[in-house]
């Protein structure tokens, strides 16, 4: 059963129409990037998911709910950031996620004091949220959506405000939760490097548009990102066996001899590293493709900034 | 629908805003009733009974509570300003966002924001009147007769649905704006022109249909309908009157809410 199927649904604000026709679905466990520029339509998709607002056309379904009630009950099983953190400025960071936990039915008090531990706050739970700096508060919006281990979440850009720390921090944490509870994330950003490495599909949307979806895989495929080995003979097969280990990305053994690796010049210190360790030679190192940014500008068709 | 009355509630207590509105207005309230009404002496009050047809001339402490019960137009500028930070605040800050991720229905948001609104406004509207009986009422609350129950009782029900009434510029401007400016703002044009069109509509002779309308506007009939001797043809029109703007107001802000786009 699909997470979320969306069908045809557009969204039309006076004249300015947002979002038109898109369709796509979401399958459990994964996690899917919507990538688009600013003003795409991103946040209103994750708005018309969340029931702040409505599709001029189209349905949306929830857990394969059929109707509007259904939808509005299985709201319960989704955690949502979306745009800026909501919270109670005069209360503190544990009343914030204490109100969210009695709203959302969940009996266990102790769960409180484990979201906040989770995202690094319990030291500073008594503190009320106005004396937080931006990143806490991003931080506590993370423990107050992910409170009661939710089926799917939803992140609107949420590492704004972050430092790069905190980002690798957020997605350490993001990381265990599909790990240990097979949560599916929908998380949105027009940085792009933000979302490569963690995302598993991605969805891209341009002026409202879908303008493609696919697989980590199939966008390097598609990017053509390759990093090219060379090793002496005697040792590619204990390379392969390596790099196949380290690796999530397709690792092949080219017809010169070469070890192509599928993937990013990000990972090259990831490569590096991991032959070094097994004392592998290693005689050169490339890299050829276009980088994400690249693709995705060809794809939309433009020269806009992303 | 239980849950979210508990948050709100839970939000009440913790906020300390609304306990120092609160404090200020007890303070407020004692020093205003001293102001008002200690000076007054047993003839005026008697005086005051005349005016309105009662038979027997009142004693003080019937006297305040007639006078405190008579006087709604507090209950409207407070409305504005609770329209503008119970509710206006909750879609300005999107705190009422976490409501429907919750997966609760608008219908329920809608009758617990009500409950709420209305729960915590006729609650501060109500620290005059108590205060001032505190004070100068007690002896007579304390020797009631059974008729004078029900006449206090009645009082009560008449005020609450009024002052309901009377709230109902302040709940569907915070519904239809969803802003905290604009709902204080828009709430308190209504207001000032209300008042200002009802004192100009007055003036209009007797028999006409204006008149007979803006007669029975709650915060008008109040006066009708608050002394002892009050006729049932006068109260049951007031009660109408206030009925048919509660339910109007719910109506209203039900269709504004219902397919709303949120912040």
């Amino acid at each position: 059963m699909d997470i979320l199927r969306a069908i045809d649904i557009s969204k039309q604000f006076g004249h300015s129409l947002v979002l038109e026709r898109l369709s796509f679905s979401l399958s459990p466990g994964r996690i899917y990037a919507l990538v688009g520029n600013n003003g795409s339509g991103k946040t209103t998709l994750f708005r018309m998911i969340m029931g702040l607002s409505f599709p001029t056309q189209g349905s949306l379904s929830l857990f394969g709910s059929q109707t509007i009630h259904e939808n509005e009950r299985a709201r319960r099983r989704i955690g949502a950031l979306i745009e800026n953190p909501i919270l109670y400025e005069n209360a503190s960071g544990y009343q914030n996620v204490n109100n969210i936990r009695l709203l959302k039915g969940i009996s266990s008090r102790s769960a409180v004091d484990e979201a906040l531990r989770k995202f690094g706050l319990l030291n500073k739970k008594r503190l009320p949220v106005r004396h937080y700096s931006m990143g806490m508060k991003q931080r506590l919006a993370l423990a107050c959506a992910l409170l009661g281990n939710p089926e799917l979440l939803l992140l609107d850009e949420p590492l704004n405000g972050l430092d790069p720390s905190g980002m690798r921090e957020i997605e350490t944490t993001l990381l265990q939760t599909v790990r240990d509870n097979g949560t599916t994330i929908f998380i949105s950003s027009h940085y792009l490097k933000q979302l490569y490495g963690f995302a598993t599909d991605y969805i891209f949307i341009d002026q409202g548009h879908l303008a493609g979806s696919m697989t980590a895989s199939e966008l390097e495929r598609k990017c053509d990102l390759c990093v090219y080995l060379s090793v002496p003979e005697g040792e590619r097969e204990a390379a392969l066996r390596i790099l196949s280990r380290t690796m999530d990305n397709d690792v092949r053994l080219l017809e010169n001899g070469e070890i192509c690796v599928y993937g990013f010049q990000e990972k090259l210190d990831v490569i590096n590293n991991a032959l070094n360790r097994e004392r592998i030679t290693l005689n050169s190192i490339r890299s050829s493709g276009i980088s994400l940014e690249d693709y995705f500008f060809q794809m939309i068709g433009g020269n806009r900034t992303c | 629908m239980l849950r979210m009355l508990r948050v709100e509630g839970r939000r009440t207590v913790q906020s300390l805003a609304l306990w120092i509105i609160f404090g200020v207005m007890v303070v407020v309230s004692f020093w205003f009733s001293g102001m008002t009404f200690a000076k007054f002496p047993e003839e005026i009050s008697a005086a005051y009974g005349m005016q309105y047809g009662t038979a027997t001339p009142m004693s003080r402490g019937e006297y305040v509570f007639l006078r405190t019960m008579s006087d709604a137009s507090f209950t409207a500028w407070l409305s504005v300003i609770a329209g503008a930070l119970l509710i206006g605040m909750e879609f300005s800050n999107r705190t009422i966002n976490h409501l429907i991720y919750a997966g609760n229905r608008r219908i329920s948001i809608l009758v617990v924001k009500l409950l709420y609104f209305y729960l915590c406004t006729l609650f501060l509207s109500a620290v005059y009147p108590v205060a001032s009986c505190f004070r100068y009422s007690l002896t007579w609350f304390s020797g009631l007769t059974q008729s004078d129950v029900a006449y206090v009782l009645r009082c009560v029900g008449c005020r609450t649905l009024i002052d309901m009434a009377m709230m109902s510029f302040a709940l569907v401007s915070a519904f239809a704006f969803r802003d905290v400016i604009r709902t204080l703002v828009c709430s308190l044009i209504i207001v000032v022109v209300l008042s200002q069109l009802m004192n100009i509509v007055r003036g209009v002779g007797n028999g006409a249909l204006i008149k007979n309308m803006i007669d029975y506007f709650p915060a008008l009939t109040i006066n009708k309908i608050m002394f002892r001797d009050a006729s049932v043809e006068n109260i049951r029109r007031s009660m109408l009157y206030s009925c048919t703007m509660i339910l109007s107001t719910w109506i209203s802000c039900h269709l504004f809410f219902r397919k709303a786009n949120l912040k």
